[in-house]
């Protein structure tokens, strides 16, 4: 009795394993046919032994609007253009992601997509894709400058641009006068650093307009809101805030609301998220900048298969990140991030 | 000899699952079937598989430890950040501190009488605020090259974590089987009052294995931030201690305590590093992977329980 349940029991395993192997086949085959039959008007379907197969590990799938987005989009992008895609997911893990990017070398895939869960840890992996051959994107955030050789190129939003395009709508709100204060990202991240950077350097541009400080808010709304009402009893005169996002702008929204002084304030954000999106809307907020997720997926594919058919790509493959204010902000979609 | 090999199989059942799981995969996926998988595979689970060494000590006495993944973390960070010193003494004080977790733990646990669910559940949540106070919250980088190059290093094409592991595995199974205090061990795990009755120091024997649960879990976070050549004040959050317990027991080693063996965890160990490699070389949907090993555990684990009884 209990060995035939036993016996059943494995059965069931095998079953199931079987099926996930056979589901996981016959997709890439409908995606394949799709592909051939969209591709044959314009050219010759590729046979599938040549096709290009991509190893992706992502950050996190669904632990946000934007990973989830991205990896809808990522999806359509690998099916649309007619190659394959192994898609793992690590759930943030830097030490997961280092066996998945082996697990990968392992298979032999055309080109390894990493969307790094940290910048640095990645680094010896990446290196050991690219000595077995085997080229290396980074997708969406930029790894320390110091790993540039362990990779082949970057794709995803160009920071600096985004800081930049936020600091052009600060000064064009201010029209080109007043006291301005910055509130950052992570610090040593990448990604804190550039946009940074990018507010900075076109503020220098504006000799009315002067940084009184720069602060961490460590992309999180708590510490954001704390620092701005520091920052609030420090200065008895603010005309303006930039922030590196919009979770990061509602904190500051917060604590200007509660001073009392949100009125005449302009504040902007290198990305809009979806309450930036309404915070515009309603006139609180002067502008963000759109970091599409959708574009940031589909530049990795392209950049992916142009390295995996051996074309010479460059180091650094950006979309373009449009800036939105009141004027515009309806012909955008509200992220649902 | 048949007669031999099916004994050993009745006594480990985690074996035929193995050489199941093996076939299975290897028809399944071209590439598993390959040395150098294989070596991937072995090299995956060694630092797992360290930590659960440890774990097996105190399951055996009858307890768990929910800190190993974040203690493991602590030590991985403190390796990392403390290289200035030099790494020798970076290594040596991430192995004292995680000793301290382990003294702690076992001291809250075995003096004090407190449930080790709730000693071990603070000490997890309190090494991870340690972590985070340590590395401001930031990923933190190696000094040292040497460090980084030994994690890389092969003996013979044998990985040298898997050495280590292997190493580890003889010195544990030594001290379960042939030593006293192994043998205390199995005794107060399997019956408490009797062992104390026969005049074994109960209290001792648990703070001992505490400590050398989480001495491995120190040993694990070495490895793991010498393969980085980096640290994150994630690593080991939020579900290693999960894996390690899991490897333990899918093994076929007592959650009741009183029962198991090294070669349980090892094949433990193999077995969950396999499934993972696996899925992964199959292209299952990352969502689907998480649901099918669940199912792939119970199933093993209740076919244990069938064919083996209740232990």
């Amino acid at each position: 009795m209990k060995k035939s349940i036993s016996i059943v029991l494995t059965l069931v395993m095998l079953i199931m394993l079987v099926t996930i192997t056979g589901c996981s086949t016959a997709s890439t085959t409908t995606s394949a046919t799709t592909a051939g039959t969209t591709k044959a008007t314009t050219t010759a379907p590729s046979t599938s032994e040549d096709k290009i197969v991509i190893g992706y590990t992502a950050f996190s799938i669904g632990v946000n609007g934007y990973t989830t987005t991205h990896d809808k989009a990522f999806r359509e992008a690998v099916e649309k253009m007619g190659v394959e895609a192994i898609i793992l997911d690590p759930k943030g893990d830097a030490a997961i992601q280092q066996n998945q990017v082996e697990d990968l070398i392992q298979k032999k895939v055309d080109v390894i997509v990493v969307w790094p869960c940290n910048g640095q840890a990645i680094l010896p992996a990446c290196k050991k894709a690219k000595d077995a051959g085997i080229p290396v994107v980074i997708a969406n955030s930029p790894i320390d400058p110091s790993g540039k050789d362990s990779v082949n190129a970057y794709a995803g939003p160009d920071n600096y641009a985004q800081g930049k395009a936020a600091g052009e709508e600060m000064i064009e709100g201010l029209n080109g006068k007043g006291k301005v204060v910055e509130l950052t990202g992570l610090p040593g991240y990448v990604t804190t650093i550039e946009r940074s950077q990018g507010f900075q350097d076109v503020l220098k541009s504006a000799a009315g307009i002067e940084l009184l400080e720069s602060q961490p808010a460590d992309w999180n709304r708590e510490k954001a809101q704390k620092m701005m009402e520091s920052l609030l009893l420090k200065y008895p005169e603010i005309n303006g805030v930039y922030c590196a996002d919009d979770d990061i702008a509602q904190g500051a929204i917060n604590a200007l609301k509660n001073a009392n002084r949100l009125d005449g304030v302009i504040i902007t954000a290198a990305t809009l998220f979806g309450e930036g999106y309404d915070a515009i809307k309603a006139g609180i907020q002067y502008g963000s900048v759109f970091q599409s997720p959708a574009e940031d997926a589909k530049i990795t594919v392209e950049t992916a298969i142009r390295l995996a058919k051996g074309e010479t790509v460059p180091y650094s493959n950006v979309f373009a990140t449009p800036k939105v204010t009141k004027a515009n902000v309806d012909s955008f979609e509200r992220p649902s991030f | 000899m048949i007669g031999n090999v099916l004994r050993l199989t009745k006594k480990y059942t985690i074996i035929p699952i193995i050489f199941v799981l093996f076939m299975l995969f290897s028809i399944i996926s071209k590439d598993f079937f390959d040395l150098q998988n294989l070596s991937n595979i072995l090299l995956q689970s060694s630092m797992s598989g360290v930590m659960a060494i440890g774990m097996t000590f105190l399951m055996i006495n009858g307890y768990f430890d929910l800190s190993v993944g974040t203690v493991m973390g602590l030590c991985a960070n403190l390796v990392i950040g403390l290289q200035k010193f030099g790494l020798f003494a970076a290594i040596l004080i991430s192995i004292l501190v995680a000793v301290v977790f382990g003294l702690i733990n076992g001291f809250l646990t075995a003096k004090v009488k407190i449930n080790a669910f709730i000693v071990t559940l603070s000490s997890m949540i309190g090494a991870r605020g340690l972590t985070y106070v340590y590395s401001r919250e930031m990923s933190l980088v190696g000094k040292v090259p040497a460090f980084n190059d030994f994690s890389a290093q092969d003996v013979l094409g044998i990985p040298s974590y898997v050495l280590i592991f292997l190493f580890f595995l003889i010195i544990s199974s030594f001290v379960l089987k042939r030593t006293m205090h192994g043998r205390n061990t199995y005794a107060v795990g399997g019956n408490g009052e009797a062992s104390f009755n026969a005049g074994i120091n109960a209290d001792r024997t648990t703070i001992i294995n505490f400590v050398i649960c989480s001495f491995m879990a120190g040993v694990g976070g070495i490895m793991q931030a010498a393969r980085m050549n980096a640290s994150t004040p994630t690593i080991g959050w939020p579900d290693t201690n999960l894996t390690v317990i899991s490897c333990v027991v899918l093994g076929g080693t007592s959650l009741k305590g009183g029962y198991g063996g090294m070669v349980f965890t090892l094949g433990g160990t193999l077995a969950i590093f396999m499934i993972k490699n696996a899925l992964n070389l199959i292209n299952v949907q990352s969502y689907y992977n998480s649901i099918v090993t669940g199912m792939i555990l119970i199933i093993i684990i209740l076919n244990d329980k069938l064919l083996h009884g209740e232990k």
